[in-house]
Parts: C-alpha cells; sequence; structure tokens
C-alpha cells in the first residue's frame, strides 16, 4: 500500500560527488521504494559517478549537474527547491541503505510528523573521540529547544525526510547548514521525530575520505551546530 | 605547619540554603570543624528579611543572608560572594560538605597558584548515560579548549574562587556560572579540577527550592557560548564546508548547471520484495501440479 503513497507523494533526493562506487546501489534501493521523482544533484565530480547516473535506468531521474563542488550541503537545498513531492527524503549516494530501513522516515511524515531524522545515541563512552563534541553540540542543540529526548539526533546525518509544508516554513535555503534548518524547525515546534535504523553497509566515507578532510568535515559541523546556537541567540525582529 | 593554615581566617565559606532546608545547622556545625575560624556565609532562600531591611543576621555563629524567595543557588552563590571578605571563597551545597582530607586537597590546590578549583567528576567513565545537563556543561568546556573538566562547572558545589578571580570575574556573573566560566577562561585565570570523595555525592537528593529549571539552565549556557564566540564569528571561526551559499540566494535558473530527465522502466509493485514473492509463487503452484499429476 505504502507504494502506491509514494508512487504519487514521495520525492527522493540524492546528493553526488565522487560516489561511482555506491552511487548506483543508492539508486537501486531508493527506486524499490517507488517515489514520483528522483532528483539527483551531482556536483564537483571527478569519478565516473556521473557516468554512473546518466547510464541508470531504473526510474525516472532529474539530475542537476555541477561542473564544480557546491560545498557542505548545498546539494540539499538545490535538490529542495526542485522537489515537487509532498514528502521529500534526503539520501547521501555515499551511504547505502536498504529501502525497507528507508520506508519508516516517510511513513512518519505520511502519518503526520514533519520530519523524521536518524536516532542517534549520545553517548561519551560509545562516541568516538573526533565525534565527539559534535555529539555534544547536536545533544546541546535539541535541550536548548526544549527536545532533549531526541538526543544526537540531527538533520546533519542522513537519511531523513520532512514534508514539503515543514520545508516550506523552515525556508528551502536554510538546508545549506543543517543544524541552522533544525533550530528553525524545533524553534516552530514542528513534529520531529527520531527513527531507529540500521545503516549495515557505510561503505563510502570511511574508506574514501581521508582522515584530514574527515576531521575537516568534524569542524564544520560543529561551526554549524554554533552557527544554530548563534542564530537562535539573535533577538526576533 | 599545616598548609590549610596559610588560608584560614582569610577564608569564606559560602552555602546557599532555603527556609525549608532542615540540615543547614548541622552543615554548619560541620563545616566549622573542618574549617575552623573561616568566615561563614548562609545565604537563604525565601528567609523574611529585618524590618529595618538590613537582610544579614547572625545564626550558629555564621553570617546569614537573606534572599528573594525564588532565588536560584547560582543566584544566592552571587549574594553571598558579594558580602564575602575571605581572600579564598569556598563555595558548598547545602546538601554536602567536605571532609578534612578533600579540604586540604582543595585549598592547596588554591597555594599551588590556582585561581578557580572545581569539583571533577567521572563523566565518560561512568556507566551510566549522562542526563543533558551534564552535556551541556561537557560541550561549554570542549568549546572552551578544557576537555579535562569533562563535565565540571561552577554550577556545581563544590568549587573555590580567589579574590583576583571574583574580581575578574565580577561577583554578579556568579548569577550565570556558564557565564561566570566563559569569563574566567577568557581572561586566562588558572583553571583546575579536584574530585570530591563519592560519599559527598550522594547524600541528599538536590533541592527543588534552589534547582534552577533545565531550560533556564540551557538558555545561560547558549548565552555563554554566544560571548565565546563573539571575538570570533558565528561560526567561531570553524569551517564552512567551502560553501556556495550564494546559490541558496538566487534562483537555479541562473545556476550553471546542466539538467538531464531520464524516463523510467517498469516499477515493482504490491509492497516489498513483490517480484521475489511472484516468483516463489509461480514456483509453489507449478510444485503443486506436479504432485496432483498422476503417476
Amino acid at each position: 500500500m505504502e507504494k502506491w503513497e509514494n508512487q504519487g507523494r514521495l520525492s527522493i533526493i540524492v546528493g553526488v560527488e565522487q560516489d561511482e562506487k555506491t552511487v548506483l546501489k543508492v539508486l537501486k534501493q531508493a527506486e524499490k521504494l517507488c517515489p514520483l521523482e528522483i532528483v539527483v544533484v551531482v556536483h564537483g565530480s571527478q569519478d565516473r559517478s556521473l557516468e554512473q547516473v546518466l547510464s541508470y535506468s531504473g526510474s525516472a531521474l532529474r539530475i542537476f549537474v555541477y561542473p564544480f563542488a557546491l560545498g557542505e550541503d548545498v546539494w540539499r537545498t538545490v535538490g529542495a527547491r526542485e522537489a515537487t513531492g509532498d514528502v521529500w527524503l534526503f539520501l547521501a549516494a555515499e551511504q547505502i541503505v536498504a529501502a525497507h530501513e528507508l520506508q519508516p522516515f516517510v511513513r512518519s511524515c505520511y502519518r503526520g510528523g514533519d520530519i523524521a531524522v536518524r536516532h542517534a545515541a549520545c553517548s561519551p563512552v560509545r562516541v568516538k573521540e573526533e565525534q565527539y563534541p559534535v555529539q555534544l553540540a547536536k545533544q546541546f542543540l535539541n535541550s536548548l529547544l526544549n527536545r532533549s529526548e531526541l538526543g544526537g539526533a540531527s538533520m546533519n546525518d542522513l537519511p531523513f525526510a520532512i514534508t514539503r509544508e515543514a520545508a516550506s516554513s523552515i525556508g528551502a535555503h536554510y538546508f545549506l547548514v543543517p543544524a541552522v534548518a533544525q533550530a528553525i524547525a524545533l524553534q516552530k515546534e514542528l513534529r520531529v521525530t527520531s527513527i531507529r535504523t540500521r545503516i549495515e553497509r557505510l561503505s563510502g566515507k570511511e574508506q574514501r575520505i581521508t582522515p584530514e578532510r574527515d576531521a575537516q568535515s568534524k569542524l564544520t559541523d560543529l561551526g554549524d551546530h554554533l552557527e544554530a546556537i548563534s542564530f537562535l541567540q539573535q533577538p526576533d525582529e | 605547619m599545616d598548609a590549610t593554615h596559610d588560608v584560614q581566617g582569610l577564608l569564606s565559606v559560602i552555602i546557599p540554603t532555603h527556609d525549608q532546608a532542615r540540615n543547614v545547622e548541622r552543615l554548619v556545625h560541620a563545616v566549622k570543624q573542618v574549617t575552623p575560624g573561616a568566615e561563614m556565609i548562609i545565604v537563604c532562600a525565601g528567609l523574611q528579611p529585618h524590618a529595618d531591611d538590613i537582610s544579614v543576621s547572625y545564626v550558629w555563629g555564621a553570617k546569614v543572608i537573606a534572599a528573594e524567595s525564588n532565588a536560584s543557588s547560582s543566584e544566592c552563590r552571587a549574594i553571598g560572594a558579594k558580602h564575602a571578605t575571605g581572600s579564598v571563597l569556598l563555595f558548598l551545597d547545602e546538601r554536602n560538605g567536605l571532609s578534612q582530607a578533600c579540604y586540604k586537597k582543595w585549598i592547596a590546590k588554591v597555594q599551588q597558584g590556582y585561581d578557580v578549583v572545581m569539583c571533577a567528576d567521572d563523566f565518560g567513565q561512568a556507566k551510566t548515560k549522562p542526563g543533558s545537563v551534564r552535556y551541556a556543561f561537557s560541550f561549554l568546556n570542549q568549546l572552551l579548549g578544557h576537555r579535562q573538566f569533562g563535565s565540571a562547572s561552577l554550577e556545581k558545589a563544590p568549587f573555590i574562587l580567589n579574590r583576583k578571580a571574583l574580581e575578574t570575574i565580577d561577583f554578579r556573573a556568579l548569577c550565570i556560572p556558564a557565564v561566570a566560566l566563559v569569563k574566567a577562561v577568557k581572561k586566562g585565570l588558572a583553571i583546575t579540577c579536584e574530585p570530591i570523595e563519592r560519599s559527598a555525592r550522594k547524600r541528599l537528593p538536590p533541592s527543588q527550592a534552589l534547582a534552577k529549571p533545565k531550560s533556564v539552565l540551557f538558555e545561560e549556557h547558549a548565552r555563554a557560548i554566544h560571548m565565546l564566540l563573539q571575538d570570533k564569528n558565528e561560526r567561531g571561526a570553524m569551517p564552512d564546508g567551502e560553501r556556495h551559499r550564494i546559490l541558496a540566494q538566487e534562483t537555479g535558473l541562473l545556476h550553471l548547471r546542466s539538467v538531464f530527465y531520464q524516463e523510467s522502466d517498469d516499477k515493482e509493485a504490491d509492497g516489498w520484495g513483490a517480484k521475489r514473492k511472484e516468483r516463489t509463487k509461480r514456483i509453489r503452484k507449478r510444485a503443486q501440479r506436479h504432485k496432483r499429476r498422476p503417476h
């Protein structure tokens, strides 16, 4: 039944950079959801990712190709502007998540939720040392907005699903800094739920990204959360 | 000579409490045994002040100061700090005293030159999941560049300030301990953490009368973080992930990009793994037909 609903309402937005090893598998899982459309934003790709996406024939794709890297998470804003469905599911091409693990995010939005984010436990014992400040930042942002029970769940982490109304309430241009988008969502008391999911094959990031770039990415995430805290501290206009 | 003698007489002990508290007398006597000769200041929330508006009285050899009934423990501490005359200020919790051995260790830290001594905890090592408040303390310490402080905070007594620290951060700042800590770090005060014995930690439940709502505490931490970022930028000088933010302001028509549309093949329907189920069904039917067929 849900597939019929997906066919009429679901837009899947996928960001692709250097993901030739995983992008086809991600599209395959996306296709299994039978969405209304799949919006693919390919940017700054220097490997065979674009070739792979263009050769994919499983599902209707709308592919936006930028010859330069848009920067972290800018593809989310680009994709959100092009999506036409009632519910949008954001996926990273570097991270393969099985279709049946993705459907709960979408289902949550069909059943009255505004945003469905991935559950994340924030335990000082479990989290890796370099990730820890970011996890603390996520936890703090949720607590600051009276949603401590969300723990470290964040729109920073993919996948997440959002309804079109919620997205327009936040403003798609804020999607490029996910922590700010989340801060606005919680400030506006949108219904944010966290979904427990298993991501079995994290084949992308850990293998491809160098430790230096990974550390840089963590600092960017931390900066995003500081930007969100600063945003919340601004006096209301 | 005992190391603690150097500061005794110059020491002010500040204990916030409320008018319903029962253990204050016992606590005062216990603390006096550990710190003889120290100036004792009890700041009591909800205590009726005298008619002549002088809200200071003396009970059990301690200076008792009245505070508003809704004052939090940190506000009481700030009031106590204002009235303190000692060169070293020891802030205690209304629930817990400090053992002689522990007190000596803490005072030794002041004598070593530390301006602020906070209470260390086992954040990160404990098996139990810490509460959201401790995460906030820990996050602030991370941003201050003092990861080793764990979830230590001026929000939690006991802690010690010397006169220099008090004058640097100003007693009013103690009303918002997170801001006081940021000030202390920014002004370059020497800060350390010292553990207290486990038995002193869990005697009584926290007093609701002096407790701050969590939301206030988080808001105060956000203010402190905002203050910390003032010298840098809104991102705390962290990288921006090389974002082309301008693209978010412009319509897609103005973007330098190519757009491709691809048509779809047939989609599978009827629930998860419909193709596989259909195949299994066919195989079963065929098997049944074989069974029915007479040999």
